[in-house]
Order: structure tokens, then sequence, then C-alpha cells
């Protein structure tokens, strides 16, 4: 789990916000708003003004940090801009979600861990008065789980939201019902709708969000699935066709339940040592390598002989189809 | 569906073939020949799988090998191999030179492979005869034969049922007597859980240790062939036998030392006095197993004590993730592997061939793949692409690396895993073929050992609502190349859940 590798030290000290470079992390913070602490806290104006003078060294560090960068004081990370300029990424601990997650059953559990986040991010953006609308990279990256998952009770506007996950799709790993039988509820088939909900603010400010950020914030639409059967050259009926409503209601309903995999913890794939050890190839030394042990007789058949030996095995023969021009 | 079998729930009664160690005794001693084995079965062929459909073609000439057996014996020939004529099954999706191998799909219809699996060459070289090749889910996607493009197979326990899958024509042969013993392949559970389905027992072995040679691909890293029988001792024989080391796979281990005719067989009596197990508290508390389901695991666990084991309860947080991951992971290879079905290289072409616009063409050809199969290759083509693997595929790797370390550390501390089968009850044709959630939600407990590459074993233990009711299977899951103790407490809990029944067909 990334949070176990960084050190809960470092994460606490920039509220969980990390550079991607791994530089660290400034809070942006709106003099005002430590002003308006201070006066409601009722205390000394000595502190009020220790804080003030921060407040003002930071709030001028933060412009400079910006304009260094070319952009606008936007919040667009809930108020973390890196020093470089460069785009924070959310540190979540998968236990911090699962802590919010109430006793009661954990086939419900996804939902409510997604939709207090999203809230949680909604609160956050508003409290800060910079909006998701500008808010790009917050939505594209952090809450590609979460998000995502939330949308279980909507989705995000202007785009599609994600399937609900229904409670069996998400089963929390949860495939059955306290009364034994597989839940059948979860069998639900999901047709996606676009409602604007809690989410919107993060979904809506995708616009630097683009790629694998922004593709796992929405659903998967029957667009998509028709433009990848294309690509697999798989006809899957007419469209609005029974057929055709079959095979993307299914397919939808089993990318849906894959949304699971989001509470694993398993990371987002990027820079997750894990994944980059399993995905990718596994070294072996070249001594390490065992011998050859080649059919017997093969380095004798010439290949063509062996090629025509299977046609005609086969029985059959295949005709080359006539190309384009 | 239902009903057009004519369904109705069967009586148990001692199986119609003895178990392969009497066969062997049988044949070798010249007191009931192969030929007459052999025609016993092909009678009960002829008789019944009209209704049950677990064969998708039948040998031609296993009378006539049968019959060349029993002359070697009389001759007292030295060649003749361990298997002494053994009839075997195999599943579609294993080449057999002499046989069609479809892989119960239009696409492949008529193709007949120019070369056997190397599983396949070695119950050959040991003296085999294979019956014929046993009906199966498309390309083995599925888990109630539905799937098939040559209609379902058929639970001999009642006809109205589905007998599991994917490789339920080989579960079904084996419990209906069409055959002494049967080849399957299990990538999520496709051994085990037919085999739980229809009261017989699977094995999928530790990833590598049978060749895939010849097997049609599906989830290369994934899957295995497997062996099925009516008790432990036929599974692990079958085992023996084509366990291996096999240059043709270089994904084959090392297991020469274990391997052998007699590997896996002759140390089921071994006892499991001292063997600790864990009981996969996931699996079968908080509703994710049936209750029937659920006490058949304690009862069991009760039995390994009773037996002379240690249980313990054991906790596989990642478990619940497996079953996406598995679908992920799967649908990514399969999505690559069934790319090659073009009707160009691979594959039957749909029809005509003339005048066809490449793409075209290529979209005719596939047209011949059934709904589930194109349903896999969209997700393969989904999951792993630019954008949305971040999402899909390397959460799924993560997770299957997570679930491994985990499942690691639990055998570090118990020497077997003890879990349901199938978490629910064997259910009605048509009852689930519409909702691939549900379908999901049947791999719960197999997919875990597919994922991580370990050993399982399913063995029946008990019914679903007590006596005369459907097969309940428990699983045993142990460590890597640990085969033969998974196989030896296997028959232990066999050997608790009392004399080994068939239908009365």
């Amino acid at each position: 789990m990334r949070s176990e590798e960084d050190g809960a030290g470092s994460r606490d000290c920039c509220g969980g916000w990390r550079c991607e470079d791994g530089s660290r992390p400034v809070r942006v913070v709106d003099a005002r708003d430590l002003i308006s602490h201070v006066d409601g806290s009722g205390r000394g104006g000595g502190t009020g003004s220790i804080a003030m003078r921060e407040a003002q060294r930071r709030q001028a560090e933060a412009e400079a940090a910006a304009e260094a960068a070319g952009r606008g004081g936007g919040g667009d990370s809930g108020g973390w801009r890196c020093e470089d300029g460069s785009r924070p990424v959310r540190v979540v601990d998968a236990r911090d979600l699962i802590s919010h997650v109430d006793g009661s059953g954990r086939g419900r559990g996804t939902g409510s861990i997604a939709m207090r986040e999203v809230q949680r991010r909604y609160a956050e953006a508003e409290a800060a008065g910079r909006g998701g609308a500008s808010g790009s990279s917050d939505s594209a990256s952090g809450s590609s789980d979460s998000a995502g998952a939330a949308t279980g009770t909507g989705g995000g506007s202007g785009q599609q939201g994600h399937p609900p996950c229904p409670d069996a799709l998400a089963p929390s790993g949860r495939l059955g019902s306290q009364d034994g039988g597989l839940d059948k509820a979860a069998a639900t088939t999901t047709t996606t709708t676009t409602t604007t909900t809690a989410a919107a603010p993060a979904a809506a400010g995708s616009g630097a969000g683009a790629g694998e950020g922004q593709a796992a914030g929405r659903s998967v639409g029957e667009d998509e699935i028709r433009r990848v059967a294309s690509l697999m050259r798989i006809d899957i009926g007419e469209e609005g066709g029974d057929e055709a409503r079959s095979h993307i209601d299914k397919v939808r309903t089993m990318i849906g339940y894959f949304d699971i995999l989001d509470a694993a913890g398993a990371g987002d794939g990027d820079g997750d040592g894990d994944m980059a050890a399993a995905a990718g190839p596994r070294c072996v030394q070249i001594g390490d390598l065992r011998d050859d042990e080649p059919e017997e007789g093969a380095a004798e058949r010439p290949p063509a002989d062996r090629y025509a030996r299977v046609q005609q095995e086969g029985g059959t023969y295949v005709r080359a189809p006539a190309m384009s021009p | 569906m239902t009903g057009q079998g004519g369904g109705g729930r069967r009586a148990a009664a001692p199986p119609a073939l003895p178990s392969i160690r009497r066969y062997l005794e049988d044949v070798g001693t010249g007191s009931v020949t192969c030929a007459e084995y052999m025609s016993r079965i092909r009678e009960r062929i002829e008789r019944h799988d009209g209704e049950l459909h677990a064969y998708l073609a039948v040998s031609d000439d296993a009378l006539e090998r049968a019959r060349g057996v029993d002359r070697g014996v009389r001759e007292g020939r030295v060649d003749l191999g361990r298997c002494l004529g053994l009839p075997v099954a195999v599943k579609d999706n294993i080449c057999v030179s002499s046989m069609p191998t479809t892989c119960a799909s239009r696409m492949l219809e008529g193709y007949v492979p120019p070369y056997d699996a190397t599983a396949v060459s070695r119950l050959l070289g040991a003296g085999a005869i294979i019956t014929g090749k046993t009906n199966m889910d498309e390309f083995a996607m599925g888990l109630t034969t539905e799937f098939s493009a040559f209609g379902p197979s058929r639970n001999p326990w009642d006809a109205d049922y589905a007998p599991g899958g994917s490789s339920g024509g080989s579960a079904v042969a084996v419990s209906a007597c069409e055959c002494m013993a049967a080849l399957g392949s299990d990538t999520g559970g496709s051994v085990r859980n037919p085999a739980s389905f229809c009261g017989v027992v699977g094995h999928k072995p530790t990833y590598g240790l049978v060749s895939r040679y010849g097997l049609v691909s599906y989830s290369n890293s994934i899957e295995q062939i497997g062996t099925m029988g009516r008790t432990v001792e036929d599974a692990a024989f079958v085992l023996g036998i084509i366990a291996g080391r096999d240059p043709r796979d270089d994904t084959t281990i090392g297991a020469d030392a274990c391997a052998g005719p007699g590997a896996y067989a002759d140390g089921l009596g071994g006892g499991i006095e001292g063997v600790r197990v864990g009981v996969v508290s996931e699996m079968v508390d908080g509703g994710t197993a049936e209750p029937d389901v659920a006490r058949a695991v304690r009862r069991a666990a009760s039995a390994a004590e009773a037996a002379g084991a240690s249980c313990a309860d054991v906790s596989l947080g990642m478990a619940e993730f497996a079953v996406a991951a598995y679908y992920t992971i799967t649908s990514a290879e399969a999505g690559s592997n069934l790319a090659r079905y073009d009707g160009i290289r691979y594959g039957g072409s749909g029809g005509d061939t003339d005048a066809y616009e490449f793409n075209a063409y290529v979209r005719r050809a596939r047209s011949l793949l059934g709904p589930e199969v194109k349903r896999r290759m969209i997700l393969g083509g989904f999951v792993p692409s630019a954008g949305h693997a971040g999402r899909y595929y390397l959460k799924a790797v993560g997770v299957r690396e997570r679930l491994t370390r985990q499942v690691d550390e639990a055998l570090s501390r118990v020497d077997v895993l003890l879990a349901p089968t199938v978490p629910v009850a064997p259910f009605r044709l048509g009852e689930v073929i519409d909702d691939p959630v549900r379908m999901f939600a049947a791999d719960y407990a197999t997919v875990l050992a597919n994922l991580t590459g370990k050993p399982a074993t399913s063995v029946p233990f008990g019914r679903a609502g007590g006596p005369g009711g459907m097969p309940v299977g428990v699983q045993v899951i142990g460590g890597a190349m640990r085969d033969g103790l998974v196989l030896r407490v296997a028959a232990a809990l066999e050997a608790a859940a009392g004399p080994v029944e068939a239908p009365v067909l």
C-alpha cells in the first residue's frame, strides 16, 4: 500500500497530498480563511498576528508559484500545489476509506465509502471557494477510484456516470446474502443514467484530467462498447436490436462488477511496485536459463514440410479472402 | 430449457463401473477383459448419452483397441503400459489427433488436429484408450455447459439441472459411468465446479505440473489440465500419468521427482494425522455460501479433526476481490488468444470466402463465435486498453499478487485450506445463464487456486438438503507442488463422507 511505503509522518504533514516528483507540496491558503479562524476563536491577537504573517507569507509564496507556472491561483487540488508547479497526487490510504464503512454490511460499503469521499471533496472544493469547475487534476487523479464507484448513485455531469455498482456488483466481494442464497439483487442489470450529484464538481472539471483518470471516472457507454467490438471485428447486432441490447447490458454489468477492484487497495497502476513487478517481464539471467530441449527430429524437418503436414492432415484448405484495393 | 430432459431426482447406488485399481486388477488378470469394459461403456453411452449429452464425439476404434489390449495381456506382452486400455474421456479443448477438437464452438466445427496434446500422448503412451471428446462451454467460457454451441449437457443426478462447467461433459461422463476417468481443463474452477455438481472428484494441479501443450488456449497464465474420477484415487492415478515436465511447454516445472505413474495415488493411504487444516472463513461464514454448503464444509472440518488433523479458521481478506480480478485477467488473455480465429489462419470462414473486404471477412468469420465468447473478447479488448488498464487490468494483477502473498502466508501457518467448491448448490439449466453476476458468484471459491497457481481438489461431501438432494463438494487447497498432500486430505474426507455413489440411470 502506498501509504505504508511513504510513511505516515510524511503523509500527514501534507494532509495526504504528495507531489508526483516527490517534492514537498505547498498548501495554498487564503489568508482570509486564517483571519476568520482567529477571529472566531476569540483568542488573542498574538496568535492571530503570527497566523496572519504566516498566511500572508504562504499566500505570497503560492501566488508567486502560480505565476511561475503560468496559471491562476486556482485551487485545483483542494489548495495544495507542488513547489515546482507539477500536479499533486492525493495519497489516500485505503484503510482510511474503509474506516468510513459502517459495520452493517460490507455489501453496501463500497457505495458509502465512495459517496462520503466525494462529498468530502465537494465540501473541500466549495470551502476553498475555487470550485471544481477548474479543478481538473483533483478529479482526474484522486477521484478516479471513489468518484467512479460513487456513481452508483449518480454520475459525472456532462459525461456518463458509472454504472451503479449494484450491491452485487459490489459484493465487496460479498456474493451471497445472509439467507444463504445468491444475492439476486446483485444481479440487477445496470443501465447507466446521467445524473448530477455531489460528484459533479469533481467530474465536471476534468479539463486537464484527460487520459487514464478521466476514462476511469466515467462509465462505459454503449458507443464505447461498440467501438471496442468493432476493433475486435465482432458483430454484436444491429443498434437497438435485442441481440445488441443483450450484449451491451451484459458487458456493462460485467465491467460494472469489476469496479469493486477499486476497493481492493491495489493502487491505480501508476508506480505501484506490486503491479509493475507483476505486469512487467520477469528478468532472468542468461546463465539461469535452462538448456534448449528441442523436439526430437525437429531440426531435420524443414518448416515448410511441417506446415504442409498441418494443412494436409487438417483435411481442408483455407482460401485467402479478397482484399480491398 | 428445464424439463426437456425428462428430469427428476435419481436414486444413488454404487457406481456401475469399479475403481481404476479394480479395473487394472481385472484386466491384468484377465478376469474381466478390457473389451468387456469398453463394451459396457459404449452401451451406456448409447443408452444414456442422448439425454445427458456428455460426449461431442465418440471414438470409432476404442473397442478394437481394447481387443488389442486383451490380446497383449493374453500374450504376456510387457509393453502394454500401466493403464491397460483404461477408457478415458477427454474434454473437447484438448487435442487428440484422431478426433475432432471443436471447443464446443461452430468456429472449429470439423477441425481435426494433426497432433496429440502432451497429456493425451502420455495417456496413450501408458496404454489408455480415449473414449471420446466431451462437451463443454464454448472455449471453456462458462460454468454450466449451456454455452456449448452443440447444446448443453445435463446433470445425471437430475437432468433438469446443470452439470456445472466448463468441463461439464467430462464430469457427466464420469458420474454416469460413461468412462473410467476424464480430463478437463480448469481456468477458474472448470474441473472442480462440475465435479462438485455431479458428485465426482476433480483435481486442479499446481500451475505448471501438467503440460498445456495441445490445450486450446483461453487464459494461458491461469489454466491447467486437470483430472476427474469417481474417487480421489482415480483422479490421482491419472494425474500421475500426465504430470511432469514437457519441453513443448516452457511453463511446466521440474516435477519429475514427484511425478510418476503411482506418485499421487500410492500416497493416499498415509492418513492426515497432524495435518493442519485452515477453514477459509470468508468462504463459509457471513452468508457467502448457502447454508447447506457451509454446513458441508464445517462437517468436513470435523471429519478431518476426527481423522487426526487440527483445524482452525483462516482469513483471506483479498479473496473477495478474486472473482473480479480473475475475470479481468482472463478476459484480457482471452481477447488476445481468441483473436487468432479470423477464418484465415484459424477457424472457419462463416460461409463463402469471395468478394469480402478483409475486415468484413474476419467479422463474418467471427460470427461463428457464440455470445459469451464474443462478450469475453469485447471485455478483453476493453480492460487492458489505454485509458482503462490502470482501472481494471493493472488493479487485477495487483490483486492477484496480493492474494498470492496472502495465501502463501496462510499456507505457512496451515498445511491445506478447506473451502466450499461452489458456494451454492447445483442450479437448474437456464437459471443463471442470463445473469453474469450470478455466474461470477459461483466461481467465488474456485478462482482462488487458479489465480495463485495452487493445487486444489473437489471431493463430494454430502447433499444439499440431505439425502436425495443434489451433490455438494468441498475443496482442499494446498501449497504449490503439494498436490500429493491435497489429494491425501481429500481422500481422508472421501472416506469420512461414506461410500462412493453414482446416480441410477
